[in-house]
């Protein structure tokens, strides 16, 4: 997909992303605190992740990681550092 | 070529991420018919079958695997693949071959563990299933690039079908006849040049540990890395090596920190580092067509409020279907084993063994096949969640209900397949990561209301539950078992919260779980588990219950005592003597129903009844009820049967017997004269059984996931302490409030 970084590089925690919003990873906040399985799954530094949503009660939420969808819990998300990144609007 | 003689078969592993149809490929493989759904993490065990190779028609075992997202394992199932790929169980030494299956619909994120394989292994296949979804997702992936890269055989399949069975077949005979350094690149080639710091420390602990991999010596180089990797210490080596292990891991990551490099991410970041490498090579087309129909779908049925609904409302249609449209195939049922019991009645001599035949048998095991049409509903239903693609959602939804009771959504799995029963439950926990999160699941999931459970509810709903509609349209003995069911899961959820917040504390593993494509549950597929599941009733049915039916008959029947009979006997001459017509007729009829009684209640079964009655006399169970309960403790439908064969030794005098459920509603206890049931009284015994282990497989299986008898003791005591207390609040106080 073709992508535009966001110029202003905001960090914000994968959680804070609203559904439909796109980030790239960036960081793990503590080291090798957030299970390895995460970065197994291929949620590593450079990778996008689209937030698609919140389950009920606002956790946990899923996301798109390589074709994948995968749900994590908020923690797990509030850990992991990412920029939003802008999809190119297709027309 | 073969110069060893030959004493064992060659064996082939499958492996591969979960739910990338390694089962189906099994089942293709072996002509076997293992269970396969459409959510991560269904096989949990390791399974073998055997496979006649194409052309030398040689014979190899061929085993079946639970999925693995990596080599590092985080759960249960995933150290079995971990134990069998690295040959790390005594006596069995790694695979001779590896198949592994690939999602080519998800080939980036599947290459990852299929790199790591390959490195440990001598042999291997890959097999690029989910070749019609990857072709509908617009991927265009070359097979040769794939196979240059990896340095072996690359097999497109879709599913079990045969153009892919038969290359694959083709492929595992020439892979097997290959001498290893032929059949495969050299081990380094599955990832990139690491930075030499990582090596030098990757060196370390391989020299550490390579003692543990006499069968499989490149195995420790890449076990080492995943060590480094392994923040949580899961791999089973630092349960066998102790603590020395972990200081040596645990020093090298300082080492590494040190330098600035992220030992956690060390070894993922590689591998995907190589694999972009070689996808965008494989795969070269730029535009991916996701298919959006599972979107679709999703918008509603995982959306926050809409998607609770809908999972609300579809368990509330499951027991109402499960209620009243298996009633007419129930019914069927019913008049043919009327009708066959007639029959017996006609063509055997009147003596003991017609009673054993009519009154043990027919109504002992008939009694409990009548509920086949339900236990069909029950699993139609479970099959198509598990095979949409359903499962997974629903636990995405609830994960954050479950937690607050301290368990995890993923324990959603094991509780729902518990509704069929326990005991495939307990082993689907398997999946569950956390240690506590899964103790605490097995706790539990024996409160699950279990289908064994169902006749005993049916029964006593039919008998004492009026009919009545609620708001119109739900029927009151429907909303009776839906209740029943929503209790269960109550009691399920408060057990957890009480086990988390006293013996089983602490957790830290995350909940990650993939959410599959949705798919048409294929109707092969959901009509084998229910062949499966009427297959295990009736055998039930055909053995423990055929079994202890003759041993409740003869328990009920005997002994006799002469003495009895005499004065009985010497009652009807007092009445013929004294009374005339009718009179005398109904005054026959009443003796002989006394005589019947006084037998029951001086048989052993009586004896048993009575002893326990005591305990349960509170609870508003008299000694009759007592029978029953006891025998149920072997298996819980012999408590149908045992009401039924009690009902039909007691009324023999009439002849032709009465429907059970109206002889539950008009008996009276032989030792007080009062009606054994009321309404209350089925209450509180629904609500026994709803909470009493009385399972010996749930135990047995939990003491083999447990490693001992500690929990399975201690399950016992819970529940039945619980089923004690709740049957006694609820006659009580259903007593206190005026049911009775
Ligand atoms: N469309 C499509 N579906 C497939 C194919 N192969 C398997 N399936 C389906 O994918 C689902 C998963 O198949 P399984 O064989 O149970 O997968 P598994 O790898 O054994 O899964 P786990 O035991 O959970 O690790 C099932 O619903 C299969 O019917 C395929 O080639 N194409
Ligand atoms: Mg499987």
């Amino acid at each position: 997909m073709p992508i535009r970084i966001n110029l202003n590089k905001e960090f914000l925690s994968l959680d804070q992303l609203k559904p439909g919003e796109i980030g790239m990873i960036q960081d793990y906040k503590g080291m090798g605190e957030i299970s390895g399985r995460i970065k197994e799954l291929g949620l590593i530094r450079g990778s996008l992740v689209l937030v698609k949503k919140y389950a009920p009660f606002n956790d946990p939420l899923e996301i798109v990681v390589r074709g994948s969808h995968l749900s994590l819990r908020k923690k797990e998300a509030s850990q992991i550092v990412v920029i939003k990144v802008l999809p190119k609007i297709e027309p | 070529m073969n110069k060893q003689p030959k004493i064992k078969r060659k064996e082939i592993a499958l492996v591969g991420n979960p739910n990338s149809g390694k089962t189906t490929i099994f089942n293709a493989l072996t002509g076997l018919r293992h269970k396969t759904a459409n959510y991560p993490g269904v096989t949990v065990e390791k399974k073998e079958g055997i496979l006649a190779l194409p052309l030398s028609r040689e014979q190899v075992t061929v085993i079946d695997l639970p999925g693995a997202y990596s080599l590092t394992p985080t759960s249960t199932d995933e150290e079995i693949v971990h134990e069998v790929l690295l040959g790390r169980v005594v006596g069995t030494p790694p695979p001779d071959l590896v198949v592994i299956i690939v999602d080519a619909s998800n080939l980036e994120r599947n290459l990852f563990f299929a790199g790591q394989v390959i490195e440990t292994s001598t042999r291997a296949i890959m097999v690029l299933n989910m070749w019609d979804l990857a072709l509908k997702n617009g991927l265009d992936i070359d097979l040769q690039q794939l196979s240059r890269r990896y340095g072996i055989p690359v097999v497109p399949a879709i599913g079990g079908q045969k153009g892919g069975m038969e290359r694959l077949k083709v492929a595992i005979e020439k892979q097997l006849s290959l001498e290893p350094a032929k059949a495969k690149v050299s081990p380094e080639n599955c990832h990139l040049p690491l930075p030499l710091e990582v090596k030098d420390m990757r060196g370390r602990i391989e020299r550490f540990i390579k003692f543990m991999f006499k069968h499989n010596p490149h195995a420790a180089q890449g076990e080492a890395l995943r060590l480094i990797g392994d923040s949580y210490f899961r791999s089973p080596l630092f349960r066998e090596m102790g603590e020395q292990l972990k200081q040596v891991v645990i020093a090298v990551r300082k080492r590494l920190e040190h330098v600035r490099i992220d030992w956690s991410s060390v070894e993922a970041e590689n591998r995907y580092e190589f694999i972009k490498a070689i996808y965008d090579q494989a795969v070269p087309t730029s535009e991916v067509k996701r298919v959006k129909t599972s979107d679709r779908i999703d918008r509603i049925l995982t959306h926050p409020f809409w998607g609770l609904i809908f999972f609300g409302l579809m368990m509330a249609a499951i027991f109402q279907a499960i209620f009243s449209w298996a009633n007419y195939p129930m019914e069927m049922i019913s008049t043919c084993i009327t009708k066959m019991s007639e029959w017996f009645g006609q063509i055997l001599p009147d003596g003991q063994l017609k009673s054993l035949a009519i009154d043990g048998i027919m109504a002992g095991v008939g009694g409990i096949v009548i509920f086949l049409p339900q236990i069909l509903f029950l699993f139609f239903f479970i099959a198509l969640f598990e095979d949409s693609g359903y499962m997974a959602r629903a636990a995405f939804l609830l994960d954050r209900i479950m937690r607050s009771v301290g368990l995890s959504g993923k324990s959603f799995i094991p509780l729902l397949s518990s509704f069929a029963c326990a005991v495939p439950g307990i082993m689907a926990t398997r999946t569950v990561e956390d240690k506590n999160d899964r103790l605490a699941t097995i706790l539990v999931v024996p409160l699950m209301s279990c289908s064994a459970r169902l006749p005993v509810y049916t029964l006593m709903i039919a008998a004492f539950i009026p009919p009545a509609k609620i708001l119109g349209i739900f029927d009151l003995k429907g909303v009776t078992l839906f209740s029943l069911y929503v209790l269960s899961v109550v009691a399920g959820l408060i057990a957890a919260w009480i086990f988390r917040k006293t013996i089983l504390r602490k957790s830290l593993t995350p909940f990650i779980l993939e959410l599959p494509p949705y798919r048409i549950p294929q109707w092969r597929t959901v009509l084998h588990l229910m062949w499966d599941r009427a297959k295990v009733f009736l055998s039930r049915a055909g053995t423990i219950i055929f079994a202890f039916s003759i041993i409740l008959w003869f328990l009920i029947s005997y002994p006799r005592n002469p003495a009895v009979e005499q004065r009985f006997d010497s009652a009807r001459v007092a009445a013929s003597q004294t009374l005339q017509g009718d009179e005398l007729a109904h005054r026959l009829s009443y003796i002989d129903a006394e005589q019947k009684g006084e037998e029951i209640r001086i048989s052993f079964a009586g004896w048993i009844g009575r002893s326990i009655e005591p305990v349960i006399k509170p609870l508003g169970f008299t000694w009759e009820i007592g029978i029953g309960l006891v025998a149920s403790f072997v298996a819980r439908e012999l408590m149908v049967s045992t009401l039924a064969i009690l009902n039909h030794v007691e009324d023999k005098s009439g002849g032709e017997s009465r429907e059970l459920v109206q002889a539950l509603q008009e008996q009276v206890s032989i030792s007080s004269g009062k009606r054994v049931y009321t309404p209350l009284v089925a209450v509180s015994l629904m609500v026994f059984f709803l909470f009493a282990c009385q399972c010996i497989s749930t135990l047995a299986i939990v003491k083999r996931e447990t490693n001992g008898w500690r929990w399975p003791l201690f399950m016992v005591a819970y529940m039945t302490t619980l089923a004690w207390v709740a049957s006694f609040l609820v006659y009580q106080g259903g007593k206190i409030l005026g049911f009775e």
